[in-house]
């Protein structure tokens, strides 16, 4: 066969016209970025306005989660959001990149147009528990949880951490209010410790565990602040309550055993009338089974014994 | 009626326990078990004190009552093992055994792990427990039965999280995962064949332990009487 045809090439106009536009899209944004700049202080007095409009905004802008037997804290994801929107001619995106068999990998990009700076920040959280991988819901909910992640810290490294600091520092004071004697500290940990007894059903063991603390009095104007922080993540899913209290995890109440053991009992007596072939076999247990109240059934078996007797 | 108490089946054995110095056994004396078991249902009476001790073996044994009940009725069959709740008692003893047949008395126990399963033994405890049941309850045989069936997934869990602390909340310490593996590895016997899974204990009703049993407990009650704080 002759080799005489000539090559086609073929001119991917499509791709060309969407990087086009994706860049016309950039020059705009920035052009606009430049001719509109951002003014710091009103930044920062907008977002102070915002963190200390109400204790529950406040309490938003911090998260704590229980790691290594310690807690560790810092600004949330509801502060970077805050943030990033006084922040102005930013751009900021998070998606999950990619789901592996035992991880979530999500992607965040942050572009601050006035200053032409990119940050791009990878998330991975495992997606396997004690009991295997995840189920797809669960999968989602992790990715959810990375994105968000992954968001606040690509955000946060383009935002000026001086101006991150005054946000977080003013939202902590908004969120222990008054602990400047030890009457008020006493109450506020009081009413800590009970929000998560009475909400969660954990154990004040567990809430010094989270803490990393041995006992109440150990408690600070700083520790009140992650527990607030703690109860944000619950509250966002950002962790469970049983993640985060241990003593949740489906424990053995004694008080149950009875019930277990009559339980199974009862079905042991069922399988037996079931397998039952003579009415020797049912008189056996028919005294005790009366009690599970069983006796209709032992009365079928007998009729159903009977009739294939009589046959 | 301080002088009426009565002792309960599976604490007996603590009873029978000689003294160290011969003398003082052939002299029909209480050992210093006895007397501490004695001093503790003393201190209970008059005090309410009472040292609790719940250990997983301990739950195991009760929340796997059933299972153990229906692996011995698989492998050794006969007339349907239902748990016995009425309890027995004369002027001396007390007891609720697990299981009362037509002519015998069985007692199960609950192996935690395979390990204790193999160094399951008829042990005085449970040797005079079984005589106090047959003697209260006018059986003539008696059957201690120990049973291995897998440890209830709250056990487990419980342990795990043992570990979980252990390894400072990091789940994916492979050393953990390695831990928790083993755990479920020491608690699961599906893999061993139901009867190789009970160890069964014969004995019969003898009169003559029984008749030395009383003679401890008159010992022991007047050392109840000689008790003071």
């Amino acid at each position: 066969m002759e080799n005489n045809e000539e090559p086609i090439i073929i001119e991917n106009s499509a791709i060309e016209t969407i990087e086009a536009t994706q860049r016309a899209e950039y020059d705009i944004q920035i052009a606009t970025a430049k001719k509109y700049p951002r003014d710091l202080i009103k930044v920062k007095n907008n977002a102070l306005a915002i963190i200390t409009m109400d204790k529950q905004i406040a309490e938003s802008c911090r998260y704590a989660l229980p790691r290594d037997g310690k807690s560790i804290s810092g600004p949330s994801v509801h502060l970077a959001r805050i943030l990033s929107q006084q922040y102005g001619n930013l751009r900021a995106d998070s998606r999950v990149k990619q789901i592996t068999n035992n991880q979530i990998i999500s992607e965040a990009i942050c572009f601050d147009l006035e200053t032409n700076y990119a940050v791009k920040v990878e998330v991975r959280k495992s997606i396997v528990g004690k009991r295997g991988r995840y189920s797809d819901d669960m999968i989602v909910v992790t990715g959810n949880a990375a994105n968000a992640i992954a968001f606040r810290n690509a955000v946060f490294s383009v935002i000026p951490k001086g101006l991150t600091d005054i946000c977080y520092k003013k939202s902590m004071e908004m969120i222990t209010g008054d602990l400047s004697d030890e009457t008020k500290l006493i109450q506020a940990r009081a009413k800590s410790i009970k929000y998560f007894i009475d909400t969660y059903a954990c154990t004040e063991n567990d809430i010094l565990s989270v803490l990393g603390l041995k006992a109440i009095t150990q408690i600070k104007s700083e520790h009140i602040a992650d527990l607030r922080g703690l109860m944000q993540s619950l509250i966002d899913g950002d962790t469970t309550p049983e993640q985060t209290f241990k003593s949740l995890k489906p424990v053995l109440e004694t008080k149950n055993i009875d019930k277990i053991n009559d339980d199974k009992e009862k079905n042991r007596f069922i399988e037996f009338i079931n397998n039952a072939q003579t009415l020797d076999e049912l008189g056996m247990i028919e005294q005790q089974a009366i009690e599970y109240g069983l006796t209709e059934m032992i009365e079928d078996r007998k009729k159903l014994i009977s009739s294939k007797n009589g046959k | 009626m301080e002088s009426k108490i009565l002792f309960r089946a599976s604490q007996v054995g603590r009873l029978m326990t000689d003294p160290k110095l011969n003398a003082d056994k052939l002299a029909g004396k209480l050992g210093q078990t006895a007397k501490s078991y004695i001093e503790e249902i003393w201190l209970h009476n008059n005090f309410g004190y009472k040292e609790e001790v719940m250990t997983d073996e301990m739950i195991k044994g009760l929340i796997c009552e059933q299972d153990s009940m229906e692996l011995v009725q698989q492998v050794l069959g006969g007339g349907f093992r239902v748990k016995n709740r009425k309890n027995f008692k004369n002027d001396y003893l007390t007891g609720t055994p697990d299981i009362v047949l037509i002519d015998s008395i069985e007692d199960l126990k609950t192996s935690f792990t395979v390990k204790t399963f193999f160094n399951s033994e008829l042990n005085s405890l449970y040797y005079w427990q079984g005589q106090v049941y047959m003697e209260l309850t006018g059986k003539k045989h008696f059957r201690l039965i120990y049973c291995l069936v897998n440890t209830p997934e709250e056990i487990v869990l419980d342990l795990e999280k043992r570990v979980y602390y252990k390894f400072s909340c990091d789940e994916d310490n492979p050393h953990y995962k390695l831990w928790v593996e083993q755990i479920r590895k020491n608690h699961t016997f599906d893999n061993i064949p139901a009867k190789n899974r009970i160890k069964v204990f014969e004995f019969v009703y003898n009169p003559e332990d029984i008749e030395k049993m009383y003679r401890k407990i008159d010992k022991a009650r007047e050392y109840y009487k000689s008790l003071t704080l």
